[in-house]
C-alpha cells in the first residue's frame, strides 16, 4: 500500500527539480548571462521553495510561483549591488525589423542568449518566459505581476528588439 | 480590428498552447485567415518564434546542477523531504484545531517578543525617516515642474527610468497601469534615490518609488492627508511607493 511517502507526488521536491530546473535555470541564464550566475539563482529558487514552498496551498501555481521567486531573486541580488548583468540596454526600438526564420535557423543555443541579454530586461524577460513555453501568457503576467496588455505590448517591443539585436549579429 | 491591432496581437501567439481558444486569440486569428499580408506575415512570425524558441530550449545546465539543487536542501529539510514536498496530498494539517491552537500561541508569543525585545531606537527611527520622506513627496509633487523625459506609454517611462539606473516600480496597480503616462524624474532626496512618473487620469497623480532600505514593510497601503494633498504608501518586492494626489485618500484608493 502506498503511504503518502512512497507515493510520487508532482509536489515532492526531487519531481520539482526534475520537472522545472531546466527551464528555471534557461530563464536564469538569460536573466544573468552566464552559467555561474544562472546555476545560483536556480538552486536559490528550489532553496526557497524549500523552505517557504509549503505554504503554497493551491498546487497549480507552483510553476508559476518558481519562475517568480527565481526572477524576484534576480532582483533582489543584483539591489543589493552584485549586479549580474551589466549589457547596455537598447534604445528603445518601436518598429518591427525584418528577420527572415533563416536568421533565426543561423543561430545555435549560446547565441540565442547573447541576443537575449541584448533585449531591454523589462521586454527580454516576459520574452524569454514567451520562448521557454512553461508558462501560458495569463501566466507570465501573473508571474511578473503586471496585466496582460502590458505583456503583450512587452513581447511585442521585446521581438523588435531581439530581431534587430540578431541582424546586428 | 485592423492590420497593426491583429499584428499585436498575434505577436503573443503560440498554437501550441492552446491559445487558438482563448477569445482574445480568436478574433486577431479570424481577422489573419481572411487577411493575405497578416496571414504570410504570421507564418514567417511564427517560424521564427519556433526556430528561436527551439534554440533557446536546447541551452543545458551544467551536468552537476540537479545534483547541487538537491544537496543544497535546508538540513531539516532533507531529512524530511517527503513530509514536507507531500503536503497538499497528505491529511490537511491546516484545518486541524490543534494545529491552529499551537500555531496562534506561537504567533502571539512571537509579536509579543517581537514588540517587546525589538530595539526601541530602530522602531523610533523608521517611522519618523518614512513619514518625512512621505511628507517631502508630497510637497515635491506640489512644485514638479521639469520632468527628465516625456511619454504617455507607462512601459516607456518604467524603461526610461531603469535604463538610467533610477528606481523605477517594477509592478504597478492595474487600474495606475491603465492611465495614461506623462513623463517621468529620476532625483535624490536625503540619499534616498527616487523615481518619480506622473500619470494623467481625472486629476494628475504622481508615483513615488525607492528601495525599501530598513522601512518596515506595509503591504497594504497606509494613507496620509496633507492639507490638499492625499497619498498612499505601501512596499512591495523591496520597493517603497509613495502615490499623491490633489485631493482625498478615497481618490488614491480607488486606483490601488
Amino acid at each position: 500500500m502506498n503511504t503518502p511517502k512512497d507515493t510520487e507526488s508532482p509536489l515532492e521536491f526531487s519531481n520539482l527539480v526534475n520537472t522545472y530546473y531546466k527551464p528555471l535555470f534557461r530563464f536564469a541564464y538569460s536573466l544573468a548571462g552566464n552559467q555561474e550566475d544562472a546555476g545560483d539563482l536556480t538552486q536559490q529558487s528550489f532553496y526557497i521553495w524549500a523552505t517557504k514552498g509549503s505554504s503554497l496551498r493551491d498546487p497549480s501555481k507552483v510553476k508559476s510561483w518558481l519562475f517568480t521567486t527565481l526572477y524576484r531573486e534576480f532582483l533582489r541580488v543584483r539591489r543589493r549591488g552584485n549586479r549580474m548583468d551589466n549589457v547596455e540596454p537598447e534604445i528603445l526600438e518601436s518598429e518591427m525589423p525584418a528577420v527572415t526564420p533563416n536568421v533565426a535557423t543561423s543561430i545555435d543555443a549560446m547565441s540565442a542568449v547573447n541576443a537575449l541579454v541584448h533585449v531591454d530586461e523589462i521586454y527580454r524577460v516576459p520574452l524569454t518566459l514567451f520562448y521557454l513555453d512553461d508558462l501560458s501568457y495569463k501566466e507570465i503576467a501573473e508571474a511578473l505581476d503586471v496585466p496582460i496588455g502590458t505583456i503583450m505590448s512587452r513581447l511585442s517591443r521585446g521581438k523588435a528588439q531581439l530581431k534587430k539585436a540578431l541582424l546586428e549579429k | 480590428m485592423n492590420t497593426e491591432e491583429a499584428k499585436a496581437i498575434l505577436q503573443s501567439y503560440r498554437p501550441h498552447l492552446d491559445d487558438a481558444n482563448d477569445p482574445i486569440f480568436k478574433e486577431a486569428l479570424l481577422f489573419a485567415e481572411n487577411d493575405k499580408e497578416v496571414r504570410s506575415w504570421l507564418e514567417r512570425e511564427q517560424s521564427f518564434d519556433n526556430i528561436f524558441a527551439q534554440k533557446l530550449q536546447g541551452i543545458e545546465p551544467p551536468a552537476n546542477l540537479k545534483e547541487k539543487i538537491l544537496s543544497n536542501l535546508p538540513s531539516s529539510t532533507a531529512d524530511t523531504e517527503s513530509e514536507i514536498f507531500t503536503n497538499f496530498t497528505k491529511v490537511i494539517w491546516w484545518r486541524q484545531p490543534l494545529t491552529w491552537s499551537v500555531a496562534a500561541c506561537f504567533i502571539a508569543l512571537f509579536t509579543l517578543g517581537v514588540v517587546l525585545l525589538r530595539p526601541r531606537e530602530q522602531i523610533i527611527q523608521a517611522q519618523p525617516a518614512m513619514e518625512a520622506l512621505v511628507q517631502a513627496v508630497n510637497e515635491h509633487s506640489r512644485t514638479v515642474s521639469k520632468l527628465d523625459y516625456q511619454n504617455n506609454d507607462v512601459v516607456a517611462l518604467q524603461d526610461f527610468l531603469m535604463t538610467n539606473n533610477s528606481p523605477a516600480p517594477q509592478s504597478l496597480p492595474a487600474n495606475l497601469q491603465n492611465l495614461n503616462g506623462i513623463g517621468c524624474l529620476s532625483f535624490t532626496w536625503q540619499g534616498h534615490q527616487l523615481g518619480l512618473i506622473c500619470f494623467q487620469g481625472d486629476k494628475i497623480y504622481h508615483l513615488y518609488v525607492t528601495e525599501q532600505k530598513g522601512i518596515p514593510g506595509l503591504k497594504s497601503p497606509k494613507y496620509h492627508q496633507f492639507n490638499d494633498q492625499s497619498s498612499a504608501t505601501w512596499t512591495n518586492d523591496d520597493q517603497l511607493y509613495i502615490l499623491t494626489t490633489e485631493g482625498e485618500p478615497k481618490d488614491l484608493a480607488s486606483l490601488l
